[in-house]
C-alpha cells in the first residue's frame, strides 16, 4: 500500500523540516561569499539559520542531511522537493557538489560561532576537489567542534562528470547545437518523407536533460540565440529548453522531462505543412493564409501520430503539437468540438512557445529583444492564455531580468545578465557582465554581483535602472553567453 | 522503482560465503570479475531463452545479483570497459565475440556504450532492468531507442554509464567557438506572422501589432519586478502543481490522447491522417478492453456513435469512424473480454452497457465465448446483450442451435425467446424436441415470449411432457399468450380422472393458467371442479377445491362470484374454507 501523500496542512515532517534546514543554511552559506564574518547581515542569518539546527535538534535528536543524485535525505527520509522551493535546492546542490561535499550532520545543538566556522569553512573550499570533506573534518577536529561532521558526495555518475563550469559549458553547447541541427535533419525527412531518427532525438534530450539538472542557466543562456540558421529551428530548440527547465522546476521526474524536451522540439512540426511563402510573408495575411496557419497544430499532431508508434512519448508530443495554441481558457485554436483540460505538457509547451516567439528578432530589429515586458504580458494573460500557476514558476525561472537582458545600471554602467540568482529575495540582483566599448563594438567587461554591497554594507554597490533595447546598440546578447 | 525512497530500505544482501572460482590468474580480484562476468552473459542469455514465466530464470538472476553483491562489497565498483568486440576489467579481457549478430559486447559498442560501471548497493530491480534492456538489445527498433536511451530512463542509482554520441552525427555538426563563427551563420529574415497568429484574438482575421503591444513604455518598473508577490507560489497552487506532475506521470494518461484524435477526425478532411487516428482509436480501445476499463470503452464507442449521428460527413469518413465500431466486435477482442473477465472481478453492468453498443459481427463471436463462460451471471449478461444486438438478425443463431452442448443451445433458445420474433420460431421448435430437459424448458418459455399460433400449438403439445417442471412452464406460458385457444386444452387437463393424483405445484400451476386466461369459459369447469367429492380422500381434494375456488376468484366475473358465494355455504367443509378463501383474498 503506497504511501498517503502528504496534505498542506499535515505536512510531511522530514519535508518541512528539510525545507527549513536547507532554505537556511544556503543563505547563510551564500552570505559568506558577499560579507565577511563580522557583518550585521552575517549574524542575523546565523541567528536564523541557528534557531531552525538546534529547534530540529531538540524535536528530533540530531540532524544529518545527506544529498545522494540529485535527491535530498533529512535524516535518512527523503525530501519531497516542492516547486516553489525548487530553486534553492537546486543552487545548494551546486554548491556542494562543487565542492564535493554530500553530508552534514549536527550532533547536537551548536554555537552561533561553530556555525560560523562550518560556512566560512565550506565557503573557502576548492572547487573539484573530492578531499575536501577531509579538509573539512580536520579543521573541525583542530578548532574542537565535535557536534557538527561533514562527509564525502559518495555517488556521482560519470556521465554527470562536468562540475567544471567551463566543461559544464561546452556539454551544453554541444547539446544546443546538435540538436539545431537535428531539427533541421527532422525538417527535412519530413519532407522527403523519409523515416525519422526518433532516437537521436532523445538521445540529445536526454542530454538536454543532464546538462539542465546539472545547472540550467548555460542553456538557458544559449536560448537567447534566436536567428541561427533557420528561426524553425532555432525556436524549437529554445522551447524545448524552456520547456525542459520549467518542467523540472515543477518536479517532473527525469524520464517524462526528456519526454517534455520531445515535446518541445516537435511542437512545431506542422509547419513543415505550410508554404514557405506564407510562413515568411511580410505582408498582410489574406483569410485563407490565415486559416492554413492555424491548421499547423493538428498537422503537427498528425505528422506525430504518423512518426511514432503510441504510446507514452508520441501521446506527450501528439498533445503538445495539438494545443500549444489552444490556450488556458480553450479560446485558441483549433476549435474544440468538445471542450476539455489541457495536458500539462501542452500549457507548459505553450509558454515556452509564446515567451520564445516574443522576443525572437523581428525584420527591423536584428537581435532580440529581451525585457521583462514581455514577462509583464504573460502575467497579465494569466488565467486566460497561460495557466497562472506556471508562469509564476516560469518568471521564477527567467527571472525579472531574464539571461540575456541589457540593462543599465545606476553606475551607469551597461552590462548584460549573465546569471540569475535561485533566491527569489534576490530575484532582481543578477550576476551581471559589464561591457566596455572600444574599437567600435561592444566587449566583455567585468563580471559584477549586483548583490554586493558597499563599504558599510548599508547600500548595494550596483542596480538595474532600466532594461535597454540591444538593437540600439547593435548588440546581439546571445554572444555574450555562447 | 518506489517512489519514497529510505536510505534504510536496501535490498537483502544475498551474498554468503562465497567459494573462490578457480582460473589461471592469482589476482583475485580478476578472478572473481572475471567470474561476475560470465555469471552476467549467462544470465543474459538465459533470459533470452527461457519464456519469461520460467521459473529457472529467477534463479539466474538471484545468483547474479549475489555474485555482484560480493564483488562490490568488496572492490566497492565493478567497471566494465565496452570494446567493439569484446568487455575488459582493467585492461583484461573478460569476454570476447566477434560475431555481430550474437556478441553482446558489439551491441552495447554499436549504441555508444564505452564504459559499464556498477556500484556498491546494486539492487535487484536494477539488476533486471539492466537484464531486461540486454535481453532485448538485438530487438530494439533502432529509429526508436539504443541500450542507451533505455537505461538512461530506467534512472538506475548503482549503475551508470559512459556513451559517446559521435556515431549518430552523419554529417558533423559546427559548434562555435568564437564571436565570429557565430555571426556567420546568423540569419536575418523577415517577419513571419507566428506571434501574430499566435496573439491575435478569436475571429480577427487583421492580426495585431507587436509594437503596439510592447511600445507601451513603461516609467517605473513593472508592478512584479517590486511586488514579488505577483509571482510567488501559493500553497495551493504548489499543491496543485504536485497533483497535475502526479496525473501526468500516471501510466493512464496515454488515454488523452482520445480527445485529440476524436477531435482530429471532427476537423480532418484528408484520407490519411483520418484513418491513422482511426487506427490509434483501434488500439486505445484495445487498451481499455485489456485493461478492463468497460466504461471508458463503452464511452469511446458511444463517442463514435455520436460523430456518425450529428457530424456532417461523406461516405469514406463514415466508413472510415464506423470501422472502429466493427473492430470492436471483432473475435480478437470479443476473446480479450473473455480473458478479463476470468482473471478479475468486474461490474457486470459496464460489461453489459459495452456489449449493446456492439454490432451484429459481434454475434458470433460472443457466442463463441457464451460457450466458454462459467459464470452464470456473465452468461445472463452475454445473453441479454445478444438478444439487443442481434433482434434483427436471428439467422446468426441459429447454427448454434444444433451444437453439441446443451447448454449453449440453452443460451440461444433464451437469446431467442428474449428477441421474441415469430421468424424464431423454427429454431426454437427445434430446441423444443431436445433431449435435456432443461433445454426444452428454455424452449417453452422461449416459445411463450414469442407466442402466436404455431408457438401455442407447440405449448399444448408439451402439456404432456414427461417432465413435471416442463409441463407447469408451459401451462404457465399457455395462460399468458394462449388465449381462448390456450384454454381448452388446459380445461381439458385439469378435467382428466388423474389430474389430481399430480404433484401440488403442477395442479396449482394449471388453475393460475386458467386464472390467467381470464375467461368466463372457464367457469363451468371450475364449478364442477369445485363441487366434485372425492373419492380419495380429504388431502387431494382439497388442492383441487383450493385450486378452483382460486381461479373463479382471479375469473371475477358476477358468475364466477356466485358461484364462490354458494360454495361459501357448502355443507362440505373443504368447499366451504377454499371458497371463503379465495373471496377473502379478492376482497383484500
Amino acid at each position: 500500500m503506497p504511501e498517503e501523500k502528504p496534505t498542506l496542512d499535515h505536512e510531511h515532517l522530514p519535508t518541512k523540516l528539510g525545507t527549513e534546514f536547507v532554505t537556511k543554511f544556503y543563505r547563510l552559506l551564500k552570505g559568506t561569499t558577499v560579507y565577511d564574518r563580522k557583518n550585521a547581515i552575517i549574524d542575523r542569518l546565523t541567528q536564523e539559520c541557528l534557531q531552525v539546527i538546534n529547534g530540529i535538534i531538540q524535536s528530533e535528536g540530531h540532524l544529518f542531511l545527506k544529498i545522494v543524485r540529485d535527491n535530498f535525505f533529512f535524516n535518512n527520509i527523503r525530501i519531497l522537493v516542492k516547486a516553489d522551493k525548487y530553486p534553492i535546492f537546486k543552487a545548494f546542490w551546486q554548491e556542494m557538489k562543487r565542492r564535493w561535499i554530500g553530508e552534514v550532520e549536527f550532533s547536537s545543538e551548536v554555537k552561533g560561532d561553530q556555525l560560523k566556522d562550518l560556512v566560512y569553512l565550506l565557503s573557502g573550499l576548492e572547487e573539484n576537489n573530492e578531499s575536501n570533506y577531509l579538509y573539512v573534518k580536520k579543521q573541525l577536529e583542530f578548532r574542537n567542534i565535535e557536534s557538527i561532521h561533514v562527509g564525502k558526495l559518495e555517488f556521482f555518475k560519470d556521465e554527470e562528470i562536468y562540475i567544471d563550469s567551463e566543461d559544464r559549458k561546452k556539454y551544453s553547447k554541444e547539446v544546443y547545437f546538435k540538436s539545431l541541427g537535428l531539427v533541421k535533419e527532422v525538417v527535412e525527412s519530413i519532407n522527403q518523407q523519409k523515416a525519422l531518427n526518433i532516437r537521436k532525438a532523445k538521445r540529445l534530450m536526454q542530454n538536454a536533460v543532464n546538462a539542465i539538472m546539472q545547472d540550467e542557466s548555460t542553456l538557458l543562456g544559449l536560448a537567447n540565440i534566436k536567428n541561427y540558421d533557420e528561426y524553425t529551428f532555432n525556436h524549437s530548440v529554445n522551447v524545448a529548453i524552456y520547456a525542459i527547465a520549467l518542467g523540472q522546476r515543477i518536479g517532473i521526474p527525469k524520464k517524462e522531462l526528456s519526454h517534455l524536451g520531445m515535446t518541445g522540439l516537435f511542437h512545431d512540426m506542422g509547419k513543415t505543412r505550410i508554404p514557405k511563402e506564407i510562413l515568411n510573408k511580410t505582408g498582410k495575411l489574406s483569410p485563407e493564409e490565415w486559416s492554413m496557419m492555424r491548421s499547423h497544430p493538428i498537422a503537427g499532431a498528425e505528422l506525430i501520430m504518423r512518426m511514432k508508434e503510441w504510446g507514452e512519448l508520441s501521446t506527450r508530443m501528439m498533445s503538445g503539437a495539438f494545443e500549444h495554441h489552444l490556450r488556458y481558457d480553450l479560446t485558441g485554436y483549433p476549435k474544440l468540438t468538445r471542450k476539455k483540460k489541457t495536458t500539462l505538457f501542452g500549457r507548459i509547451v505553450t509558454i515556452a512557445d509564446f515567451y520564445d516567439a516574443l522576443v525572437r528578432p523581428r525584420v527591423y530589429n536584428r537581435y532580440p529583444y529581451v525585457s521583462e515586458k514581455i514577462l509583464g504580458i504573460m502575467l497579465e494573460r494569466s488565467g486566460k492564455d497561460f495557466d497562472p500557476s506556471l508562469v509564476k514558476v516560469f518568471i521564477n525561472m527567467i527571472g525579472v531580468f531574464p539571461l540575456g537582458t541589457l540593462v543599465l545600471l545606476n553606475t551607469n554602467e551597461m552590462g548584460i545578465v549573465t546569471q540569475i540568482h535561485e533566491d527569489t529575495e534576490l530575484i532582481d540582483r543578477p550576476k551581471v557582465c559589464l561591457l566596455q566599448y572600444s574599437d567600435g563594438e561592444y566587449r566583455k567587461g567585468q563580471a559584477v554581483d549586483l548583490r554586493e554591497m558597499e563599504e558599510g554594507g548599508q547600500h548595494f554597490k550596483r542596480t538595474i535602472v532600466k532594461t535597454l533595447d540591444p538593437n540600439e546598440y547593435n548588440i546581439n546578447v546571445a554572444e555574450f553567453l555562447i | 522503482m518506489p517512489d519514497e525512497v529510505s536510505l534504510d530500505k536496501k535490498a537483502p544482501d544475498l551474498t554468503l560465503e562465497m567459494p573462490l572460482p578457480e582460473g589461471s590468474e592469482t589476482d583475485e580480484e580478476l578472478i572473481l570479475a572475471r567470474d561476475l562476468t560470465s555469471a552476467f552473459i549467462k544470465a543474459i542469455k538465459a533470459f533470452r531463452f527461457y519464456p519469461p514465466d520460467n521459473p529457472t530464470l529467477k534463479g539466474f538472476r538471484d545468483q547474479l545479483l549475489k555474485k555482484f553483491q560480493f564483488f562490490l562489497n568488496k572492490y566497492q565498483t565493478f567497471v566494465l570497459q565496452v570494446g567493439e568486440y569484446d568487455l575488459s576489467f582493467k585492461n583484461r579481457i573478460l569476454y570476447e565475440n566477434k560475431d555481430v549478430k550474437t556478441s553482446l559486447a558489439f551491441s552495447l559498442y554499436k549504441d555508444g556504450l564505452r564504459e559499464i560501471r556498477f556500484m556498491k548497493g546494486i539492487e535487484e530491480w536494477e539488476v533486471q532492468g539492466v537484464i531486461d534492456i540486454l535481453k532485448h538489445s538485438e530487438t530494439i527498433n533502432a529509429l526508436e531507442d539504443d541500450i542507451v536511451t533505455l537505461m538512461w530512463e530506467k534512472d538506475f542509482m548503482h549503475i551508470s554509464y559512459l556513451a559517446t554520441d559521435e556515431f549518430l552525427e552523419e554529417t558533423p555538426v559546427i559548434i562555435p567557438d568564437n564571436v565570429d563563427q557565430f555571426r556567420r551563420n546568423l540569419v536575418f529574415k523577415p517577419l513571419a506572422h507566428h506571434v501574430e497568429v499566435e496573439l491575435a484574438e478569436e475571429g480577427s482575421e487583421e492580426g495585431i501589432d507587436l509594437d503596439e503591444i510592447l511600445s507601451k513604455v513603461i516609467e517605473e518598473p513593472l508592478p512584479f519586478v517590486s511586488d514579488r508577490s505577483v509571482y510567488s507560489l501559493s500553497a495551493d497552487e504548489v499543491e496543485g502543481l504536485r497533483k497535475e506532475v502526479e496525473s501526468e506521470v500516471d501510466p493512464v494518461f496515454i488515454f488523452n490522447i482520445t480527445d485529440t484524435l476524436f477531435e482530429i477526425l471532427a476537423l480532418e478532411k484528408e484520407t490519411e491522417p483520418f484513418q491513422d487516428a482511426v487506427k490509434i482509436l483501434i488500439k486505445v480501445l484495445d487498451a481499455f478492453l485489456t485493461l478492463g476499463e468497460f466504461t471508458k470503452a463503452s464511452e469511446l464507442l458511444k463517442r463514435v456513435y455520436i460523430i456518425l449521428k450529428t457530424y456532417d460527413l461523406q461516405d469514406w469518413q463514415v466508413e472510415g469512424i464506423g470501422k472502429i465500431i466493427i473492430e470492436a466486435g471483432e473475435e480478437i477482442r470479443v476473446e480479450r473480454i473473455g480473458k478479463v473477465l476470468e482473471r478479475e472481478e468486474v461490474l457486470l453492468e459496464h460489461v453489459s452497457a459495452y456489449l449493446s453498443l456492439l454490432q451484429k459481427n459481434a454475434i458470433k463471436p460472443l457466442i463463441k465465448l457464451l460457450g466458454e463462460l462459467k459464470n452464470s451471471k456473465v452468461r445472463r449478461v452475454f445473453c441479454d446483450a445478444l438478444s439487443e444486438i442481434g433482434k434483427n438478425h436471428i439467422e446468426l443463431f441459429t447454427p448454434f442451435i444444433e451444437d453439441r452442448r446443451w447448454y449453449l443451445v440453452r443460451n440461444i433458445v433464451y437469446i431467442l425467446g428474449r428477441i421474441g420474433k415469430e421468424q424464431a420460431f423454427p429454431y426454437v421448435q427445434k430446441a423444443f424436441n431436445h433431449e435435456e430437459n432443461r433445454v426444452r424448458r428454455e424452449a417453452v418459455q422461449a416459445l411463450g415470449l414469442i407466442g402466436g399460433p404455431k408457438a401455442i400449438g407447440l405449448l399444448v403439445r408439451a402439456l404432456t411432457d414427461n417432465d413435471v417442471r416442463i409441463r407447469c412452464m408451459t401451462a404457465i406460458n399457455l395462460g399468458k399468450v394462449g388465449k381462448k385457444t390456450g384454454l381448452i386444452p388446459l380445461l381439458e387437463v385439469v378435467q382428466t380422472k388423474d389430474f389430481y393424483k399430480r404433484e401440488p405445484v403442477e395442479i396449482k400451476a394449471f388453475f393460475n393458467a386458467i386464472g390467467m386466461v381470464g375467461s368466463n369459459e372457464a367457469v363451468p369447469v371450475l364449478q364442477q371442479l369445485l363441487e366434485r367429492k372425492s373419492w380419495f380422500g380429504r388431502g387431494k381434494s382439497d388442492e383441487i377445491h383450493i385450486g378452483a375456488a382460486n381461479t373463479l376468484a382471479v375469473i371475477g366475473t358476477p358468475e364466477a362470484r356466485a358461484i364462490l358465494e354458494e360454495g361459501k355455504n357448502s355443507k362440505d367443509e373443504s368447499i366451504r374454507e377454499a371458497c371463503t378463501q379465495a373471496l377473502k383474498s379478492q376482497s383484500v
